[in-house]
């Protein structure tokens, strides 16, 4: 579960005010705006990388308002993947896992599982140099997920793709949620990406969060 | 690039004449230079010694400022950042001229830092490494300060997404991912301590079998009319240099190659 209750943020000359909304457990919300609209600042918030001025945030059942990133339990996808530049796709699965004091079995084992479900088999000794777009979004989802966060939180997981590599990453993330629903919060500018998602759409615009009107079908992504 | 080209050639030429003086037949060369003698010997060893110990300092120091002052941009980082290209600014004999006021002159409740010290470290094989990791860690710290600046922060703030702490991130994803820039930075601290000459004549001295390094050792020689011996003295300098460069070059490159 994601609940934010009046949360504001300061971004230099930018705000977000009383900004409040709920993501129920297991269920994927996504939330749109234009360029520039503090999505990304939102979501850094929730993530613990920028300060809240007011407001609380919970996450799974826990109040996490104050505490650091890495005590939040979740999962980040940035906009451009922010792979590690010196890690190989497989050192990026066992990241989270190894700080976490996982067995060596249960590590192999995650890594196992990951690699298979988003197509990772052939390019876990590869370093992100040369990984292609999508390629990149999925280990970025891979190391996200790896150490089975209560929360996940992408950041346009689409942008920068072509139609093809878009359609190929859509299904790879389908197939995963569909297997192991994850409390996401899905931010995008675009509202098509967003078409058969489950859950709510949340608009931002200028710094004030609004539900947004929208049809619900069956969902092809989860 | 047609600049470019003049530039090598100069450079070239450098070497060639001192090539030149040391092998060819120049009228009044004097042909008695021993080159294991036991000044030039320790000279060399301590040269290496000295160059290779103020660039781990200096690389140590370089490595973690360069990470605050490129994380951390602000009033005060752009401050120490001009703090930190001071050594690089000023005249190298006057860094030395410098330094020794600092050890000898400046009182810290009545005496100076040599004397609560007990044992000087002007005019001491300390006081070589002091000079050259004054201006090698400036040298350092701009190299380490780019290859910092390259690297997208996003990462590190994954990471503690993930679970790390700010040290951790810095640590596990960031440092791995500026080898090389690590490497280069060493290179350029060791480099230029090899070939510091104004801070160590100032506040090292230059005392033979003490406190005297190669390039030193050129500048005895040359006030002491021996061209050849100086001569033979640069053009050791100049190969234990290179060759330190180019095994430095060669692993970066095996390693970039995944060897």
């Amino acid at each position: 579960m994601i609940r934010v209750s009046g949360i504001s943020v300061e971004s230099g000359p930018f705000r977000l005010t009383d900004i409040n909304f709920e993501v129920p457990r297991g269920r994927c919300a996504g939330l749109v705006g234009k360029t520039g609209s503090g999505k990304t600042t939102l979501l850094e918030a929730l993530c613990g990388l920028r300060e809240v001025s007011s407001g609380v945030i919970e996450l799974a059942e826990q109040e996490v308002t104050h505490l650091t990133p890495r005590d939040r339990d979740t999962g980040y996808v940035p906009q451009d993947a922010a792979l590690f530049p010196a890690s190989t796709v497989r050192q990026h699965l066992e990241f989270a896992p190894k700080l976490r004091g996982w067995s060596g079995a249960e590590i192999e084992r995650r890594v196992g599982e990951l690699s298979e479900e988003l197509g990772l088999e052939a390019l876990l000794e590869r370093r992100p140099f040369g990984l292609s777009g999508g390629e990149k979004k999925r280990v970025a989802l891979a190391r996200a997920l790896s150490a089975r966060p209560s929360v996940l939180f992408l950041d346009e997981p689409m942008s920068g793709l072509d139609p093809d590599a878009r359609e190929e990453t859509l299904r790879y993330f389908s197939g995963l949620f569909s297997k192991t629903p994850v409390t996401t919060l899905w931010v995008t500018h675009h509202l098509e990406e967003l078409g058969e998602l489950p859950g709510e759409v949340w608009e931002l615009d200028e710094g004030v969060l609004s539900l947004r009107p929208r049809r619900t079908s069956p969902s092809r992504i989860l | 690039m047609g600049l470019g080209w003049v530039y090598l050639a100069l450079i070239v030429g450098l070497i060639v004449a001192n090539i030149y003086y040391v092998a060819g037949e120049v009228p009044g060369k004097e042909r008695d230079f021993d080159l294991f003698s036991p000044d030039l010997v320790r000279a060399t060893w301590l040269t290496l010694v000295t160059s290779t110990v103020s660039a781990s300092i200096s690389t140590l120091i370089a490595v973690p400022t360069a990470y605050a002052l490129s994380r951390f941009s602000g009033r005060t980082s752009r401050l120490l950042e001009t703090v930190f290209d001071i050594p690089i600014l000023l005249p190298p004999l006057v860094v030395g001229f410098c330094l020794l006021l600092l050890f000898n002159q400046l009182p810290f409740g009545g005496r100076s830092i040599d004397e609560w010290l007990g044992t000087p470290v002007t005019f001491s094989v300390a006081a070589i490494i002091l000079a050259q990791v004054t201006i090698g860690t400036a040298l350092a710290i701009r190299s380490m300060r780019a290859s910092f600046d390259e690297l997208d922060p996003r990462a590190e703030q994954v990471a503690q997404t993930l679970g790390c702490s700010p040290f951790q991130a810095f640590r596990k994803v960031a440092l791995p991912s500026v080898k090389r820039g690590v490497v280069g930075a060493a290179s350029i601290a060791w480099a230029r301590s090899m070939g510091e000459f104004g801070p160590i004549v100032v506040f090292a001295g230059t005392f033979r079998g003490k406190t005297e390094v190669l390039s030193t050792s050129v500048y005895i020689e040359i006030g002491a009319g021996r061209l050849e011996s100086a001569a033979i003295v640069a053009l050791l300098q100049m190969t234990l240099a290179m060759a330190v460069l180019i095994v430095v070059r060669f692993c970066l490159t095996m390693e970039k190659e995944g060897f």
